[in-house]
């Protein structure tokens, strides 16, 4: 396996595979859409939060991918938490997040509808800070399969295989993924005090705040490692309600809650089920 | 003379003014209907105790096409050695 860090994670090929166009992708991806870059395409269009903005055609293809993911969780990963996240304190790298920021409230997150996209042209009728982390991520994965045409790519652990990959899973054991995608989202990861009280990255866009979900891990499996995630992220925030959402969309989803009960759907069960994959 | 020539010309400019004004705002909607036909974004208000059920029916309705496609193959792993480990970041 071979790989390198970019988008503050770990990204991995098998052996082999070209490595150097995936970094190219990769940084390029970082640099237009990261919140950490102060040059970013993000940063630009986000300085103006409200109104009609000229973006660039990959800006505007990835927003479309955002928006997308928000009608089809019913506004539950949406690209317009960039303000929540902020005001949750996580307004640097998260590296350089002091322990404590402080005190934080809540924001209101602007529904998706408040945007309207066409062509390079992007509409905010009411003020949008935007954050395209919910995306970016599972799409690059994605994109860079498709470069690299076989095998699999692996970024932060969410992952797009063309060919068989053996996958450890949050609380130990493992699955087999032989084509499609698979995403892990987490709480239990970039996690920060605010006065004392634990914050982290996964805003519930109905509250404003860092989401109380029962699941500290939530891994889904779907055709592509875009869809994945978007589901995870989706399913976690519904909490109880997570693993028969994706039954009624007929995807696989394992769940791991705060006290390391594991859970699968129905859609996981027939497919992997826990005994034997355990 | 003369003041019937400035006053003409203010009552032009005037007109002029809300012409452009009413294009402008009129541009602007057409933008917004096209771009919301295109591409309709989509939001969730509920209250919080209400909101997991509410958003998964009326998720039903809409989403199908999104998720709705079976282009995914895992299985059981049995003692195989993990390659890569997902829910690392």
């Amino acid at each position: 396996m071979n790989g390198f860090r970019a988008m503050g994670c770990e990204v991995a090929l098998p052996f082999g595979a070209p490595l150097d166009p995936v970094r190219a992708l990769f940084e390029a991806r970082d640099r237009r859409f990261s919140r950490f870059h102060a040059s970013s395409e993000l940063n630009r269009v986000n300085s103006t939060s409200l109104g009609l903005t000229l973006v660039s055609e990959e800006f505007a293809s990835m927003l479309a991918h955002g928006l997308d993911a928000a009608r089809a969780t019913d506004g539950l990963v949406t690209p317009c938490v960039g303000g929540a996240l902020l005001s949750a304190g996580y307004d640097r790298d998260f590296a350089l997040l002091p322990d404590d920021v402080g005190t934080v409230e809540p924001a209101v997150v602007p529904p998706a509808s408040s945007i309207s996209l066409l062509g390079r042209g992007l509409l905010r009728t009411e003020p949008v800070t935007l954050d395209l982390n919910g995306v970016v991520k599972g799409k690059t994965v994605d994109d860079a399969l498709a470069l690299v045409g076989s095998g699999w790519v692996c970024a932060g652990g969410d992952i797009a295989a063309a060919d068989t990959v053996v996958v450890g899973l949050p609380g130990g054991d493992s699955v087999t993924l032989h084509a499609g995608g698979l995403a892990t989202s987490s709480v239990a990861r970039r996690r920060w005090l605010a006065d004392g009280v634990p914050q982290h990255h996964l805003i519930d866009p109905r509250t404003g705040r860092p989401t109380t979900s029962p699941w500290l891990h939530f891994t889904v499996a779907a055709s592509t490692c875009l869809r994945a995630d978007v589901a995870a992220k989706a399913a976690l925030l519904l909490g109880h309600e997570g693993p028969r959402w994706l039954d009624e969309r007929g995807l696989a989803g394992r769940f791991v809650d705060h006290d390391g009960i594991v859970v699968v759907n129905a859609a996981w069960q027939g497919r992997a089920p826990l005994a034997a994959a355990a | 003379m003369q003041s019937s020539r400035i006053s003409l010309a203010r009552r032009n400019a005037r007109i002029a003014r809300y012409a452009i004004g009413v294009t402008a705002a009129a541009a602007l909607a057409a933008f917004a209907a096209a771009a919301r036909a295109s591409h309709p974004g989509s939001h969730v208000r509920v209250r919080a105790g209400e909101a997991a059920s509410s958003a998964s029916s009326s998720a039903r309705s809409t989403t199908g096409t999104y998720f709705g496609d079976d282009q995914y193959s895992i299985g059981p792993s049995g003692s195989a050695t993990p390659q890569v480990q997902s829910g690392a970041s």
